[in-house]
Formats: C-alpha cells, structure tokens, sequence
C-alpha cells in the first residue's frame, strides 16, 4: 500500500511537468519542420509532389514522419496537460493568467496544425483549405465583411507560399513568446527557477553552479520524459509512416480531417458547414470560463465539472466522427448556397 | 469521489451508447441513392462539374467524384482506425491524469476555515 503510494505521488509528480515536455517536443517540431523545409516546394503545382519525393526518400520520409509523430503526441501531452491544469483548478491572478494564455498557445497550436495539413498539398489538404475558405468567405465575411480581405490574402497562386511562412516562422516565433510568459504565470516553472533566483547575486559575481537547475527532480523527470517521448516518436516514424493521400481535386470532398479536429466533423454532420465556425470559438469561451467557475476550497466545483463534461462530449463526438460514414459538407453547403468555384 | 464514480458511469454510457449507434449507422442507409446522384453538381468530368489539377495541369476529363473516393480509400480506412485508437488512447491517459489529480475533498477534519487556504490545488496534499 505504501509503494502505492510512493508510486502514485511520483506519477502526480510527474504530471505536473507536462509542461515541460511540451517544450521538449516543441523542439523535436522545430528541428524536424526545419529540416523538412528544406526539401518543401510551397508552389501550388509543385508542393504535392516535392511530398511524394519527401515520402519516397528513407531519411526524409523518416524525418516527415518524425514530424507528424512529434505533432500527435504534442496535442496528446497538450490535452493532459490542460486536464491537469483544470483538476488543481487555475485560481488565484498568476494561474488564471498562465491558463488564459495557454488558450492562446492552444489556439496557435490549432492553427499552426491545421496550416500544416494545408501544406501536405494532398486531397485532404485541398479539402481542409476549403472548408477554411467557404467558412470564413462565404459565412464569416457575410457578418463580417472586412474578412474576405484577410482571405484575399491567403487565397490564390500564392496562398500555399503564405501560409507556409505562417506555419515555419510567424507562428513558431508567436508560440515561443507566448510560452515565455505562460512559463512565467506558471507555478511549476516558476518553482523549477527557484535555484536560479537564489544564487542570482552568485551568478552576477562570476561564481554560478548551474547544477542547482539540472539536479532538480522536476527538470530530471523532464528529461526522463524527454528521452522516453523520443523513443516513442522513433519507433512510431519507423513502423507506421504518416498519411499522404492521392493529387487535390477541387469541388469534391471524400476524406475526413485529422483525429484532433473530429468533434468539428461531427458537428457539422449533425448542423452542417456552419458549425465550423460558430463551435470553435465558443469552446474556447466556455475554456476561458473555466477559472471562474473554480473556487478555492477541498473538491471538485463547477470549473473541473464544466471542464470534465466538456471534454468528455468532445471526445465521445471524436470518437463517433472516427467511424461515421463520410458526409459531404463543403459539397451540401455550395449546392444549397449556390457556391461557384472555389477560386483556389 | 462520488461524484467521480457517477460522472464516470455517465461518461461510460454516452461512450458505449454512440460507439453502437456508430456501428450499426455508420456506412449510412444501405441501398441509398449513390453519390453520384448524391453530389451530381460536383462529379468531375461530368458536364458541369468542376476540374482538378495536378502538377498545375488542369484535368479535363478528371476522375469521378466515386473513383476519386475510391484512390483515398484505404489511406482513409487506416486513417479512421489509427484516429479510434488514438481517441481511446487519450481517454485512458485522461483516465490517469483524472486518477491523480481529480480534487477529493480532505479526508482530514478542517481545524478552521482559515487552514488550508491556498493549499487545496495541491492534488498531493489531498490525496
């Protein structure tokens, strides 16, 4: 019972340097999207194939399947993270900042994912960028129509160029800022500092021991975990390689979109194209909520339930998505709306 | 804990009710209208439909809509299986993270309101 225990404290231990290791793999995503850029062709009639020829090679295959690993385990680790975070409850000013602006690294993580589907170039690529583009041209900008500029922008022969400098600089530059000052609010960096602050006055005399910082149980379980992620995503990139599916056809759409993005697609089986942009931003609202709802006593309260129920419905839809039948939904929205080409 | 333990039934039941529901709907009505007639408007190479590209070469007697759902359809199929596993995955690991972290309430009697004020985010301290 003891040994339970002990095991049970350095799981809890554990847990709480998820954050951590999201920082690891960030790193894995940078070397690995580094290294796949350089054999990437971001031109509309060039980009599907310099794929092909990235899957065709053993290394670069196994780097591009690095890539996609590294990416999947990050919104796995992302999402305990955030549950962990929701459990002991984001009170008090530092954590409820530390929270809110890990929604907004959540929302550049989403939207640096969802660019990077666009760049495979392939059909679920093609199909991904237009339910981008008719939700945002043909619904958003119909509320909004200061929208359709911004669209303009990331549409026709140099939308792919675009977003490719979106995904390989602008947002990776966007999340490493933000990830500094969420480390900053948060508690659990906060404390792994705690050596450094200490001996700041040594550090200014010349006479610094950094071993304070790496001999920390936290930053030890980091690295732990650091070389047990990588050995997963190595063995992962070697057995099972990343999906790549046949040339874009426009006006069609026969695919689905990444795990991660299902509980969209069920939405939209059950209220259509709209969904997608109408549900998105009010899960991140009900999110934002969260450090209202919790309250600074023993037990659960309404933040961890409103939290627990939320993910709860998104992973039963996810999973429902996952084995539903394919549902035409840019295809449905420009046959009642009358949608013309898509312009891509 | 209690309320774990309900939540937990709920959870379990929504999930086994749609994972049912999922195999018994989820190749839609059998013998239905196919999508051909389905998504007439958007068959490539059929009058009025719409081109696609490759290489930046436009296609002009293109694939139909059902041959092209056919060129993906075991990347999907492999697709739709490793994102089922992937969503249990996280559940367990969920499952985990909620075993460690879920805030019980104290087993030890408060002393005063104003003990432990700031202390029940610690998730070790109320196990």
């Amino acid at each position: 019972m003891e040994s339970f225990a002990k095991i049970k404290s350095e799981l809890q231990q554990t847990g709480l340097v998820l954050g951590g290791l999201l920082g690891i793999l960030l790193v894995y995503l940078l070397v690995s999207g580094m290294m796949l850029a350089m054999f990437y062709t971001p031109r509309p009639e060039e980009a599907y194939q310099s794929v092909v020829a990235i899957s065709s090679g053993p290394i670069t295959s196994f780097i591009r399947n690095f890539h996609y690993w590294s990416s999947d385990l990050f919104i796995f680790i992302l999402f305990l993270h955030m549950t962990r975070v929701a459990l002991t409850k984001p009170l008090g000013a530092p954590r409820r900042y530390a929270w809110w602006l890990g929604l907004g690294l959540l929302l550049m993580v989403g939207a640096e994912m969802l660019i990077g589907t666009f760049l495979r170039a392939d059909q679920e690529a093609l199909e991904a960028y237009s339910h981008f583009f008719i939700g945002t041209n043909a619904i958003v900008a119909k509320y909004i129509p200061p929208v359709s500029i911004l669209i303009d922008f990331f549409s026709g022969r140099a939308a792919l160029f675009r977003f490719s400098i979106l995904h390989m600089a602008v947002i990776p530059f966007g999340l490493l800022s933000l990830i500094v000052l969420h480390g900053l609010f948060a508690p659990t960096f906060r404390a792994m500092l705690m050596p450094w602050k200490k001996i700041s006055d040594a550090a200014i005399r010349g006479s610094l021991k950094p071993e304070g910082f790496f001999s920390s149980p936290s930053v030890r379980k980091i690295g732990v975990l650091a070389g047990l992620s990588l050995a997963v995503i190595m063995s992962l990139s070697i057995a099972l390689p990343a999906p790549l599916l046949s040339s874009p056809y426009g006006g069609v759409e026969v695919t689905k979109p990444p795990w991660w993005l299902l509980w969209v697609v069920a939405a939209e089986n059950i209220w259509g194209l709209t969904a997608i942009v109408v549900l998105p931003p009010l899960l991140f609202l009900l999110f934002a909520a969260i450090p209202l709802f919790s309250k600074n006593r023993a037990g659960a309260d309404w933040g961890v339930y409103v939290y627990l129920v939320t993910i709860a419905v998104l992973v039963v839809v996810s999973f429902w998505a996952s084995q539903a039948g394919q549902v035409a939904h840019t295809e449905q929205f420009m046959q009642q709306h009358g949608v013309g080409n898509l312009g891509h | 804990m209690k309320i774990l333990t309900i939540f937990l039934i709920i959870f379990l039941t929504i999930l086994a009710t749609l994972s049912a529901g999922v195999l018994v709907l989820a190749h839609g009505e059998v013998g239905g209208p196919s999508d051909e007639v389905l998504h007439e408007a958007t068959q490539i190479g059929l009058p009025g439909a719409k081109e696609g590209h490759v290489g930046g070469k436009e296609v002009m007697s293109g694939l139909t809509r059902t041959e092209l759902a056919n060129l993906v359809h075991d990347e999907q199929d492999t697709e739709n299986t490793r994102s089922a596993i992937k969503i249990i995955l996280l559940v367990l690991l969920l499952g985990v993270i909620l075993f460690l972290f879920y805030p019980r309430k104290s087993l030890l009697v408060p002393q005063s309101a104003a003990v432990g004020a700031g202390e029940s985010n610690n998730a070790s301290s109320d196990s």
